[in-house]
């Protein structure tokens, strides 16, 4: 019988070892190899085989499905004695849940947030192996990132560089009339693209063929939207769509409307030749000037580096022989949105949404250990028992855990409703998308899970750790003393709480005024009561007869065109200057308006005079000749820039590759802010235009009779325009959008320090209410000897303001650091020392907000009649 | 006072019977030997676990053997509540059965 032992089959041993319970696993394999061996000494090899096989069909099953439904009802076990314990106390495990529930309810918000951030660009399933390309300055006082891109760049590196699979530029076109039959609309998203556009960007096609569709000139492809706006339910390919007043294109195609979740959403996309024809030669071949954005499809690449050596091996040819300091860099579609100087999206601020959003949840899971501790008196006896009847430690940390994870589910699934009724407003502030069935995304599910086994974990921690170590004699003697243990470790845990509540109050009045300083801070121009128009139409070629009808009105003030605006000054090119260093040059922005617009939007000047209709000269290329092409204005910081004691009369030369057109400084505005307080104001010249400037139209207005005067401005539009809806705004209410992602962090935080104080007030108030019970004997001696009932509140109420205190002794300098760093990233910011009464101020804030907490509990026993408390005994 | 199945009922007695050599392997071929019939692994050892879980069972850990392929046996034991049961067991068979002849059986 006895022989040697043999192995039973390999892989039946495999199943065996892996499927069986971990506890039993020795034992069970053990009887398997024994009878595998009995019956291979009387039966054979194949009888044992086969006997093995058929013990895992048969017993695994079974063995499983035992231990399964007794796991089953351990956890019932738990989930009794727990939601036993809820009840039991309603009111602590109210605080405990709703806590819980509000900090994962936010979590989850902004889990949602961040979740829709990183969603950009992923309806593109190519989003990884498109390339934007953009230009970096070098030479430059630092590095200067630009979007566009010249226009030959992308089909040349089509042609030379290999395994550039498709590519597409995207050309916008100003704001443009639109019309179709009777419908006429202003558009603005409307592009010039080419046929790859939609390989590039995935542009699903509903209707129209993707190889021809943008290959004539004069042809477009909208979307849905667009085609039902100007058709209605008709079929729009073959229609025609009037550009402006005569240019008709006609509809070749149609594709699906854009997801919310993308930077990249042109609605009426014009074929490049449109583009081609309409601007001829100049722009075609113009490797100098950069007027489009450029993107490439390069399926087989994934090294940026590799992927720029090759753009720069091709862009070296046609790169100007001299003082062209351009280098072509390359980023990933995927990664614009959040990670690009280009991207709309900020990483940054989901960085901080995401440490605030932890750090709400670490509130709520403080509450929840703060309070079974501070229980702990109560539960120790129960702990007590347990031990004496037989529970080992481990059972008692699993049955405390299980508790905390059971308390974790149940305010989940309350967060989740909270989440949902929220979303709305969430969508209100952010301006995203967010749906509440986003949740079932497994990254967002992942993070959920996360944040249960972290709140479980943590908030089940201490007293399982803490509760589960208490010795049975002496707490069934009644010798641990109510709440004692752990009131050093529930201190710290209070004093975080409110540091992190009085950090995000801070951080929320700090935002506050930075957003009030930012908008209230003189830019250097007026921005009230004027009103702006795009130029449209015929105004285009020639304003001057407008803005003559205009000036007629004596409740105008002051009509001026211009390129672009003041506050939003973005065109550049390369300069250099008398005196300069030989070969140093550097990028400069520019503006080109008449004679009006230092007048229209009262910039002063400080030095020379302004541009003069009776000095020709002025004008820029009032000259074929280069060396003299015209006069300009500068700015202080562009003066200071050059180095000059005396602008008045030098020259600025701006460089065009190896073409170079010199300027002569005629005067000096003083420095405005032409872009967001976030950048420090750079050296700016100005051009004179004043027949076409294109851009935009600003009329400064009196305050009375503003009716009147717009209606009159109507009229007077549409004589020279006929057709053009005059469609106008006021320049002040750019401002109110300005800022915005500003604005939205501040709100939002507004909501998160209330959140965070509200968590952290549910905690104290029941930390208090335990206090108070556990001194209500003390109090009521207290009061027998003579002790007055604001003596008591006092008393009750000295401890957590004690605390509260040494929160802000901590928070202060984390939320000094912290915001300094935010304001840094604003040129212009207000001044964190002079504005120490914003700490001051949170701090008492979160004293008071303590105070009203405790103070309810502390009353409550205070006047509570020493003889209830006293006659128990 | 729970009610024994037959099988648990057969299980303990045979453990009874083993005397102190009640793994699973010899539990199984005692069964075999006295049904006649085949039991699988899993068939002997989930009412092993529920009685050791009910408290029928005590568990002892033998010593490893070669014929294991080197682990160790679980020996089962009666504790004083299943040797309570089986005795109400034999009990209540013996009240059943009382005034049942035989010959009631016979079809």
């Amino acid at each position: 019988m006895s022989g040697n032992f043999r192995h039973p089959p390999k892989l039946a041993n495999w199943v065996v070892e892996h499927f069986l319970p971990a506890s039993e696993r020795p034992f069970l394999n053990g009887d398997f190899d024994e009878i595998y061996n009995d019956i291979f000494d009387e039966k054979g090899h194949g009888a044992a085989f086969r006997w093995y096989w058929a013990q895992i069909a048969r017993s695994l099953p079974q063995i499983f499905f035992q231990y399964l439904s007794w796991s089953v009802i351990m956890f019932k076990n738990y989930l009794k004695t727990t939601l036993r314990n809820l009840q039991r106390h309603k009111g602590y495990s109210l605080l405990n849940i709703a806590g819980l529930a509000v900090g994962m309810a936010c979590f989850v918000l902004i889990l949602l947030y961040v979740r829709y951030e990183f969603s950009y660009e992923e309806n593109n399933h190519q989003a990884s192996h498109v390339y934007h390309i953009y230009v970096e300055h070098t030479k430059t006082d630092e590095i200067y990132r630009v979007r566009s891109t010249p226009v030959p760049l992308v089909e040349a590196l089509h042609d030379e560089v290999p395994g550039i699979e498709s590519y597409t530029r995207i050309d916008s076109f100003p704001k443009t009339l639109v019309s179709a039959e009777n419908k006429k609309f202003y558009e603005t998203g409307m592009v010039c693209v080419d046929p790859g556009v939609f390989d590039v960007f995935g542009f699903r096609l509903l209707l129209g063929d993707k190889k021809t569709a943008l290959e004539k000139v004069n042809t477009a492809v909208v979307t849905e939207q667009i085609a039902e706006k100007y058709f209605g339910k008709e079929n729009p390919v073959g229609k025609n769509l009037v550009l402006g007043s005569s240019l008709p294109i006609m509809v070749t195609g149609v594709i699906i409307n854009h997801p919310p979740n993308t930077d990249i959403d042109p609605d009426i996309l014009v074929s490049f030749k449109t583009a081609e024809e309409l601007s001829g030669e100049d722009y075609t071949n113009n490797w100098l000037s950069q007027v489009l954005q450029s993107y490439i499809l390069v399926p087989g690449e994934d090294s940026i580096e590799n992927l720029e050596d090759k753009i720069e091996a091709c862009f070296s040819k046609y790169r100007a022989k001299e003082g062209d300091d351009r280098i072509l860099r390359v980023e990933r579609l995927s990664r614009i949105h959040l990670f690009s100087v280009f991207g709309e999206g900020n990483f940054r601020t989901i960085q901080i949404f995401l440490g605030v959003g932890f750090l709400i949840l670490l509130t709520a899971c403080i509450n929840f250990m703060n309070l079974a501790t501070a229980r702990s008196a109560g539960r120790a006896r129960e702990v007590g028992m347990r031990k004496v009847v037989g529970a080992r430690r481990k059972q008692l940390i699993t049955q405390f855990l299980g508790e905390s994870f059971i308390s974790a589910v149940l305010s989940l699934v309350l967060a989740l409703m909270l989440v949902a009724a929220l979303i709305p407003a969430v969508k209100n502030i952010t301006g995203q998308a967010i749906r509440f069935d986003q949740i079932g995304q497994p990254a967002i599910m992942l993070g959920l899970l996360g944040a249960l086994i972290l709140t479980g974990l943590l908030s089940g921690s201490y007293p399982a750790l803490f509760l589960s170590a208490f010795q049975p004699a002496p707490v069934l003697r009644g010798m641990v003393k109510s709440g004692k243990k752990g009131a050093g470790f529930r201190k710290i845990l209070v004093v975080s709480q409110f540091c992190i509540s009085i950090i995000l109050i801070i951080s929320t009045f700090i935002f506050t005024r930075q957003i009030h300083f930012m908008r209230n801070k003189s830019l250097g121009f007026t921005r009230d009561q004027i009103v702006v128009v795009q130029n449209q139409g015929r105004t285009l070629r020639n304003v001057e007869p407008l803005k003559q009808a205009l000036k007629e009105n004596p409740n105008i003030l002051s009509v001026t065109s211009s390129m672009m605006l003041p506050h939003r000054i973005s065109m550049y090119n390369d300069v250099t200057w008398e005196g300069a260093p030989a070969d140093e040059n550097i990028a400069i922005q520019h503006n080109t308006v008449d004679y009006d617009f230092l007048e229209t939007f009262q910039i002063p000047l400080i030095a020379g005079r302004n541009f003069s209709p009776d000095i020709p000269s002025d004008k820029r290329g009032a000259t074929r000749d280069p060396k003299n092409a015209g006069n300009i204005i500068l700015n202080e910081e562009a003066v200071k820039r050059f180095g000059w004691e005396n602008p008045i009369g030098r020259k600025v030369i701006q460089v065009f590759g190896e073409l170079r057109i010199t300027y002569t400084v005629i005067g000096v505005v003083r420095d405005f802010h032409y872009s967001s307080l976030k950048n420090p104001i750079g050296p700016l010249k100005i051009f004179l235009n004043n027949r076409s400037p294109l851009g935009y139209i600003s009329v400064r207005i009196k305050p009375q009779n503003v009716q009147e005067t717009l209606a009159f401005m109507e009229k007077e539009w549409q004589q020279i325009n006929t057709g053009y809806p005059f469609e106008h705004y006021f320049y002040d209410s750019v401002f109110e959008r300005q800022y915005q992602s500003e604005k939205s962090l501040q709100t939002l935080f507004g909501y998160f320090s209330f959140l965070a104080v509200f968590i952290a007030c549910l905690g104290l108030f029941g930390l208090a209410s335990f206090a108070a019970e556990r001194r209500t004997k003390e109090v009521g001696i207290r009061k027998v000897f003579g002790a007055s009932s604001r003596e008591v509140v006092f008393l009750l109420t000295k401890d957590f303001s004690k605390w509260v205190l040494l929160a802000n002794i901590i928070a202060w300098p984390v939320a000094f650091y912290a915001m300094s760093r935010w304001l840094g990233g604003f040129a212009y910011h207000i001044d964190i020392l002079r504005n120490w009464h914003v700490f001051f101020v949170s701090g008492v804030l979160a004293l008071v907000i303590a105070w009203i907490t405790v103070g309810y509990q502390a009353a409550k026993a205070a006047v509570n009649n020493p003889v209830n408390s006293l006659r128990n005994e | 006072m729970n009610y024994l199945t037959r099988k648990e009922e057969m299980i303990l007695l045979t453990i009874l019977k083993l005397r102190g050599q009640a793994g699973l392997v010899q539990i199984r071929k005692e069964l075999i030997a006295l049904t006649g019939e085949e039991w699988t692994v899993g068939n002997v050892y989930v009412p092993l676990d529920r009685m050791s879980k009910h408290g029928y069972l005590s568990v002892y850990i033998g010593k490893p053997t070669s014929r294991r392929g080197g682990k160790a046996v679980k020996y089962y034991r009666l504790t004083s509540e299943a040797k309570k049961a089986l005795a109400e067991c034999k009990k209540i068979h013996e009240t059943v059965w009382t005034g049942i002849r035989d010959t009631a059986l016979e079809e």
